[in-house]
C-alpha cells in the first residue's frame, strides 16, 4: 500500500473524509426522517411536528404495517421476484455479453447482433402490444409477468460486454490452445475475474427488481398480486384527485403519514442489506493476481 | 480457416446467445408493430388494424404545439443538465472514495450514498416539499445566515435547479457503484511503480486511475446520450405545480396532461417514437465518432 | 335547464346556536331527548342460511337486520357467473378475497349470481384509464363494467360495444329503489348514462352537496381575537389578518396562515371557489349568459377583480407564501397541523383534517359557518353535481342485464333503507375496530365508515366514495338516527346505534354541516352546465388552454406576472382554441334543449 506523507495530500485526505461524511449524511437524512415519523403518532406526524426525533413515541404504526395481509403478501412477491428475476437476469446477462465481447473475428456476426440489441433497448411498440404478448403466454397475473419481459437488461449485457473485454487475453488464449471450450473459457477464467462487474450488475438486477412498479400495474389485472412498490405507489398516489370520489374516511386513513413512513421503512430496509452483502466481492487485484500465476 | 473449422470452435457462442435473442426478439421486437398506432388516429376499441391511418399528423401536432419550444427546451436543459453533472459527480465521487483508504469508513460511505436511490420520487416528492417549502429545514437554515426563504419548488427561478440538484443526490450515489466496480480492474502495480518513481497522489489519479476507467466513462457517456429527452417525468411531476410550467413542464408531463383529458395513445406513441429515434440516432453518432477518431469500438 | 333538487330538511334542522353547541364536547346527548318513535324490529328473512345473515341477533348488543323480498326469480337456478372490473385494494379476513367475502356468499344465496374479477385498480385517475383500454385492446372486456370513465365510454359508444339496457331496465327495474331512486331533479341523473334517449348505462350517483364547501373555523381562535364568524368578504379580510397578526398557529411565529389553499382553485378540499363565487363566477365553469348561451367562466371580467384580491391577499401574506405547491390533500397537514384556522371545506371535513387538528391541539374547536358575501352581495359557490362524470356499463351482447339491476335494487333497498339495519356483520372483521385501532367485531366501537360498510358488494351500492341509488341516502340515515334511534332508552339501542350516538363531537359536527349543505345546496350553487364528453378540440388543445389559465392565474396571485396579464391570457384563450371550443360546447347545449 502506498503512503502519501506529504502535508497536501494529508489535507486532501482530511478534506474527502470530512466532504464524503457530509454527503453520506445529507443522503441519510429523509431515511432518518421517515423512520422518525413512522415511530410517531399519527397526529403529530400528519401535521408535520415529526422531524428527526420520534413524537408520541409507538410501534403501532409498525403492528398495523406488519398486520396487513395485503402488504405481507405484495412483500413476499417482491421477495420472489428479485430471487428469481435476479438470478434469470445475470444468466441471460453473462450469456449474451460473453460471445458480444468477442471481436468480429472470433463471433462472427457479433456486429449485427450487437446493433440488434442496441436498437430493442431503445425502441419499444408501447404497452398495449406488450400487454396482449403477456397475456396470449398466459402469463397475467403470475410471476412470470414480472420476470419474463425484462428478462434480458440490455444495458447491463452492455456494461458486462465492457468488463469482459478487460479480462486479459494471454489466459483465455493459452486455455483455448489447450483445448478448453469457450463453456470452460467463461466458467474458469472470466466469470471468476468479473466478480466486481458481475456483483455491481446483480445489485442493478435486485434493485430494478424491487423497485420496479410499473409492470405490476400492468400485468396484475387483480391488485392483491400487487408487488410491493407497485402497491405501495397505489397507497401513495391514491391520494390524488380522482375522477369519482373518495370516501373521507379513506383520505384520513391514507394521508396517515406515519404508517406511511412505517411502509416504507419495511419497503427499503431490505434492499439494503444486498449491498454491503456484494461489497466483499469489490476488491481490487483479482485479476492482477490471476494473470501472474 | 473453413466454416466446419470455425465453427467447431465458435459453436458455444451461438448457443449461448440464443436464450437472450429469443426473449428480446419475443417481448422487445415482436411488440414493436405498435409503433404504427404514431400514424393513426388510435383507439383500442377499433385496435392495431381498424384505427384510421393519418400519416404524420400526430408528428405535425405535437411540433406545432403552441408550447412545444418551451417544453423542449426545458426538457433539454434538465435532461442534459442531469446527465452531465451525474456522470461527472459519479466519477468524482468514486475517485474520492477510491482515495480513502479506510476501508470500514469506505464501505459504510459507499453504503449510504445510494440510500436515496430506494426512495421513489412519490416517497421523496413529498419530503422534498417539506424540506424545500417556505418553513422548511433549508429555509430556515438560510435564514440563520441571513438569506431570506426562497421558493425553490414555487419559483421560475430556482425550479429547474431544485430539479436538477434533487436528481443529482437522487441518482449520483447509485451511478458511482459502475465506476468503483472499473476502479477494481485497475491494476495495483501500476500505482506502486510510479510511486517508485516519484508521481505524487494526483499525478497517479490522472495519469492511472482516470485512463483505467476511461473505458468505462465513454460507454456510459455514450449511452447516456439515448436519454437525452427524458428529463425525469415521475420526479417532475412529483414536484410541479401550474405556476413553474414555464420553466418545468417537460415533453413527457405535457403528453400525460394531454392524456388525461383524452386517452391520447397516438400522441404518447408520436412522441415516444420521436424520443426513441433521437436517442438512437445520438448513439450512432457518438459509436461512430468514438470509432472514427479515438479507435475506439463502444459497443 | 333549471333542475330542482328537492329535499326536505326542515324536520331536521337544529338552529344555528344549536351546532355551535355541539361543536364542543358532551354533544350528542342533548339532542336524544328530542326525537320520534322506536323502530319496528323485523324477523329474519326466510330461506337465507343464519351463517350468510348479516347482524348479529344473538349478541345482547347486537341488532337484527330485515332483509328486503327476494326478487322474482331469484336465486336464480342454475346460479349465474358475471365477471365484473372493480375498483379498490382492500384488506379481507383470512380466506375471504374479492369474489367471496360475506358480501358475496350473502349475494349468491339471494340472487344466484357469483361474481368473478375482471381487473381492478385503485384510486388512481391514470390507472383506471389504463386498466380499461387494456381490457379493450385485449377484447376482453367483463361483463358488467364499474365507473367507466368518460373517454373510455365514449370510445365504447363510439364503437358499439355496450347494450343498450332501455328496455330491460322499463321491465325490471324496481320503481323505488332504482326508477325513483334515479329519477330525482327530471332525470339528471341520466346526463351521462343516456345516449340519444338511450340508456346504455347506469349513473354512479354521489351524496346530495357532497362536495359543497362550507366555511369553517377555529371557533376558539375568534374567541382568542375577540371577532366573530366572518359574513363578508371584507370580514374575512379582517378575520384572516387578525389570525396571522396574533400567530394563533401552532407552528411558531409567522407561520400562521390566513386561509388554507393549494394550486386548485376549485379544489375539493381547501378550495377558494366561494371567493370566486363572491364574484360570480367559477373557474372552469361553463354558465348560461343573458341570450342563454353558455360562457367559459375563466374569461369573464370578474376573475379578474377575484384575482387582484387574492393578489392582494398574498402579498398581504394572508396566503402561505408556497401554497400553489402542494395539492389539495397536502392542505391536511396544514390543518392537521394547526397552522390555518380558515378553509373553505366540504361537510366531510370532521372526517379528514380535523381529527389532527384536535389531536395536536385539544383546545381546538373547529366550526362550520355560510360562506360570506362579496362586495355586491353576491353569495356563491361551485355547485357539487352528484353525478360525476362517470357511468357503469354492460358488455355488448351481455343476457343477464335484468339479473344485475335485480340485484342492484335489493341491495338498495337493505342498504338504504335504515328501518333494514343493515349495520354489517358479526364476526366479519370488516368494519369494527376497538380502541387501539384493531379490527373487532364486537366489543369495540364502531368505525363510523358509513361509506365503507358497502364496499364489499358488486355494483352500484357497493361502489367506494359514496355511490348509492339515491343522492340522499346519507339524510335519510340521519333522519333516522335522529328521530328514532336517538328516541330508545339506552338499553335498547344496538352497539352501533350506540356507536353513533354516543360518536365523538366531530361526527356529529358531520351531519350537522351536510344538513345544512344540502339547505344551500340550490340556493348558492353555480353549476357547471357543460355536461358531456370533451369535445373535438378540447380534446386537441384542451390541456393546453387549461395549462395556460392555470398557470396564469397563480402567477398572477404571487405577483410573477402582473395583473393584466389576465387580458392578454383572454386573448391567448380565444385565438387558441376557445372560441372554437365555446361553438362546439354551445352547438351541444343547444342540441340539448
Amino acid at each position: 500500500m502506498i503512503r502519501d506523507k506529504n502535508w497536501f495530500s494529508r489535507l486532501f485526505d482530511s478534506f474527502n473524509y470530512v466532504f464524503l461524511t457530509a454527503f453520506a449524511v445529507l443522503c441519510l437524512l429523509p431515511l432518518i426522517h421517515i423512520f422518525a415519523v413512522s415511530l410517531s403518532g399519527r397526529a403529530p406526524a400528519t401535521g408535520g411536528f415529526v422531524s428527526f426525533w420520534p413524537l408520541d413515541f409507538t410501534l403501532e404504526n409498525y403492528q398495523e404495517v406488519m398486520g396487513s395481509r395485503t402488504f405481507l403478501r405484495s412483500f413476499m412477491i417482491s421477495v420472489a421476484r428479485v430471487l428469481s428475476g435476479t438470478s434469470l437476469n445475470m444468466a441471460l446477462v453473462i450469456l449474451t455479453a460473453y460471445p458480444l465481447s468477442k471481436s468480429p473475428r472470433v463471433f462472427k456476426g457479433r456486429t449485427i447482433f450487437i446493433w440488434f440489441f442496441v436498437f430493442a433497448m431503445l425502441f419499444d411498440g408501447g404497452l398495449i402490444p406488450s400487454f396482449l404478448v403477456v397475456r396470449s403466454l398466459g402469463l397475467l397475473n403470475t410471476l412470470g409477468a414480472l420476470i419474463l419481459p425484462n428478462a434480458v437488461p440490455i444495458f447491463s449485457v452492455i456494461l458486462m460486454m465492457n468488463f469482459f473485454r478487460d479480462v486479459p487475453k494471454e489466459l483465455e488464449e493459452s486455455a483455448l490452445i489447450d483445448g478448453a471450450s469457450h463453456w470452460k473459457v467463461l466458467w474458469y477464467i472470466y466469470i471468476p475475474l468479473s466478480l466486481p462487474a458481475i456483483a455491481t450488475l446483480t445489485l442493478f438486477a435486485a434493485v430494478n427488481h424491487w423497485n420496479a412498479w410499473f409492470d405490476g400495474l400492468i400485468y396484475m389485472t387483480d391488485n392483491a398480486n400487487y408487488p410491493m412498490q407497485t402497491f405501495l405507489r397505489t397507497v401513495i398516489v391514491t391520494l390524488d384527485l380522482t375522477q369519482v370520489g373518495i370516501s373521507p374516511q379513506d383520505l384520513q386513513r391514507l394521508s396517515d403519514r406515519a404508517i406511511r413512513g412505517a411502509q416504507i421503512i419495511v419497503a427499503t430496509v431490505p434492499i439494503l442489506v444486498v449491498y454491503p452483502f456484494l461489497q466483499r466481492y469489490f476488491i481490487s487485484g483479482i485479476k492482477l493476481g490471476a494473470v501472474k500465476e | 480457416m473453413t466454416l466446419q473449422q470455425y465453427l467447431r470452435r465458435a459453436w458455444p457462442l451461438y448457443v449461448m446467445i440464443v436464450p437472450g435473442i429469443v426473449f428480446v426478439l419475443l417481448f422487445r421486437y415482436y411488440p414493436m408493430y405498435g409503433v404504427v398506432i404514431a400514424f393513426q388516429d388510435f383507439s383500442p376499441a377499433k385496435g392495431f388494424l381498424n384505427s384510421p391511418w393519418i400519416g404524420w399528423a400526430n408528428f405535425e401536432f405535437f411540433f406545432s404545439l403552441p408550447y412545444f419550444g418551451r417544453i423542449f427546451g426545458n426538457t433539454l436543459i434538465i435532461s442534459v443538465s442531469k446527465i452531465v453533472l451525474d456522470q461527472v459527480g459519479a466519477i468524482i465521487l468514486a475517485l474520492l472514495l477510491n482515495e480513502a483508504r479506510h476501508l470500514f469508513f469506505r464501505r459504510s460511505i459507499q453504503t449510504l450514498i445510494y440510500l436515496p436511490h430506494f426512495l421513489s420520487w412519490i416517497v421523496l416528492g413529498g419530503i422534498l416539499l417539506d424540506i424545500l417549502s417556505v418553513r422548511g429545514i433549508l429555509n430556515q437554515g438560510l435564514g440563520l445566515i441571513g438569506i431570506e426563504s426562497q421558493l425553490f419548488l414555487g419559483s421560475n427561478d430556482w425550479f429547474r435547479g431544485t430539479v436538477i440538484a434533487s436528481g443529482f443526490w437522487k441518482n449520483v450515489g447509485f451511478s458511482t457503484i459502475v465506476y468503483l466496480a472499473a476502479l477494481t480492474a485497475i491494476n495495483p502495480v501500476l500505482h506502486e511503480a510510479a510511486a517508485i518513481d516519484g508521481a505524487g497522489r494526483f499525478r497517479r489519479i490522472w495519469h492511472i486511475t482516470l485512463p483505467g476507467i476511461r473505458p468505462t466513462i465513454v460507454l456510459l457517456a455514450a449511452l447516456s446520450l439515448g436519454d437525452v429527452l427524458q428529463a425525469g417525468f415521475e420526479q417532475i411531476l412529483t414536484l410541479y405545480n401550474p405556476a413553474v410550467y414555464r420553466t418545468g413542464d417537460i415533453i413527457d408531463t405535457y403528453v400525460y396532461r394531454t392524456g388525461l383529458i383524452s386517452a391520447q395513445y397516438s400522441l404518447a406513441g408520436a412522441v415516444g417514437l420521436f424520443k426513441s429515434f433521437i436517442g438512437f440516432i445520438l448513439i450512432v453518432i457518438s459509436y461512430w465518432l468514438a470509432d472514427r477518431y479515438a479507435g475506439y469500438r463502444i459497443l | 335547464m333549471n333542475k330542482k333538487f328537492p329535499y326536505n330538511t326542515s324536520d331536521l334542522k337544529p338552529s344555528r346556536r344549536d351546532f355551535l353547541r355541539l361543536s364542543g364536547a358532551g354533544l350528542a346527548a342533548a339532542m336524544l331527548a328530542r326525537y320520534g318513535m322506536p323502530p319496528a324490529f323485523a324477523q329474519m328473512a326466510g330461506d337465507i342460511p343464519a351463517e350468510l345473515h348479516p347482524g348479529s341477533p344473538n349478541n345482547p348488543r347486537g341488532w337484527t337486520t330485515t332483509l328486503p323480498p327476494i326478487p322474482d326469480g331469484m336465486p336464480v337456478d342454475p346460479p349465474v357467473t358475471i365477471t365484473g372490473s372493480r375498483r379498490g385494494p382492500w384488506e379481507f379476513a383470512e380466506g375471504d378475497d374479492i369474489e367471496n367475502s360475506p358480501f358475496t356468499r350473502l349475494n349468491a344465496a339471494v340472487t344466484g349470481i357469483h361474481w368473478k374479477l375482471a381487473f381492478n385498480w385503485t384510486d388512481n385517475e391514470a390507472e383506471v384509464l389504463q386498466k380499461y383500454n387494456l381490457a379493450i385492446a385485449s377484447n376482453e372486456l367483463p361483463d358488467f363494467m364499474e365507473t367507466v370513465p368518460l373517454q373510455i365510454y365514449s370510445d365504447l359508444l363510439e364503437n358499439d360495444l355496450l347494450e343498450d339496457i332501455t328496455d330491460v331496465w322499463e321491465e325490471v327495474a324496481h320503481p323505488v329503489w332504482l326508477k325513483e331512486a334515479m329519477g330525482f331533479g327530471d332525470g339528471v341523473a341520466w346526463q351521462y348514462a343516456e345516449v340519444n334517449g338511450r340508456k346504455m348505462g347506469i349513473p354512479y350517483i354521489e351524496q346530495a352537496a357532497q362536495n359543497d364547501k362550507l366555511l369553517w373555523i377555529r371557533q376558539d381562535w375568534l374567541d382568542a381575537v375577540g371577532m366573530s364568524a366572518p359574513t363578508t368578504i371584507e370580514e374575512l379580510h379582517a378575520v384572516m389578518t387578525a389570525f396571522v397578526e396574533a400567530d394563533m398557529g401552532q407552528g411558531g411565529a409567522g407561520t400562521t396562515l390566513g386561509i388554507a389553499a393549494n394550486s386548485q382553485l376549485n379544489a375539493w378540499y381547501c378550495s377558494l371557489d366561494p371567493i370566486f363565487g363572491a364574484w360570480g363566477v367559477i373557474p372552469a365553469f361553463w354558465t348560461p349568459d343573458e341570450n342563454g348561451d353558455l360562457r367559459y367562466d375563466s374569461i369573464r371580467p370578474e376573475i379578474k377583480e377575484v384575482l387582484g384580491t387574492l393578489r392582494q391577499w398574498y402579498a398581504e401574506g394572508l396566503l402561505a407564501q408556497d401554497f400553489f405547491t402542494y395539492a389539495p390533500w397536502q392542505n391536511g397537514s396544514h390543518i392537521g397541523g394547526n397552522l390555518a384556522g380558515l378553509m373553505y371545506t366540504p361537510a366531510f371535513a370532521p372526517d379528514f383534517g380535523l381529527p389532527d387538528s384536535v389531536a395536536n391541539d385539544p383546545d381546538a374547536r373547529w366550526v362550520f359557518g355560510d360562506i360570506p358575501v362579496g362586495p355586491t352581495g353576491i353569495k356563491k359557490k361551485a355547485w357539487s353535481n352528484p353525478v360525476p362524470e362517470t357511468v357503469y356499463c354492460f358488455r355488448k351482447g351481455f343476457e343477464h342485464v335484468d339479473l344485475v339491476l335485480k340485484q342492484i335494487a335489493w341491495w338498495a333497498e337493505l342498504l338504504q333503507d335504515p328501518k333494514n339495519r343493515h349495520h354489517g356483520f358479526e364476526g366479519t372483521r370488516y368494519f369494527w375496530r376497538n380502541e387501539d385501532g384493531e379490527l373487532d367485531p364486537m366489543g369495540g366501537t364502531l368505525d363510523l365508515n358509513g361509506y365503507d360498510d358497502t364496499k364489499h358488494i358488486w355494483g352500484p351500492p357497493g361502489t367506494n366514495g359514496g355511490s348509492r341509488t339515491s343522492p340522499f341516502y346519507e339524510l335519510d340515515l340521519i333522519k333516522e338516527r335522529r328521530n328514532v334511534w336517538a328516541n330508545l332508552p339506552e338499553n335498547e339501542r344496538d352497539a352501533y346505534m350506540e356507536a353513533f350516538l354516543g360518536g365523538d363531537a366531530l361526527s356529529v359536527l358531520w351531519d350537522e354541516a351536510i344538513i345544512f349543505a344540502v339547505d344551500h345546496w340550490e340556493a348558492d350553487g353555480i353549476k357547471n352546465h357543460f355536461v358531456t364528453v370533451p369535445t373535438r378540440t378540447m380534446e386537441l388543445t384542451g390541456a393546453a388552454l387549461e395549462g395556460l389559465e392555470q398557470e396564469v392565474f397563480l402567477n398572477i396571485i404571487i405577483g410573477q406576472d402582473p395583473l393584466d396579464r389576465f387580458d392578454s391570457f383572454v386573448d391567448e384563450w380565444h385565438s387558441g382554441g376557445g372560441d372554437r371550443i365555446t361553438g362546439e360546447v354551445n352547438e351541444w347545449w343547444h342540441g340539448q334543449m
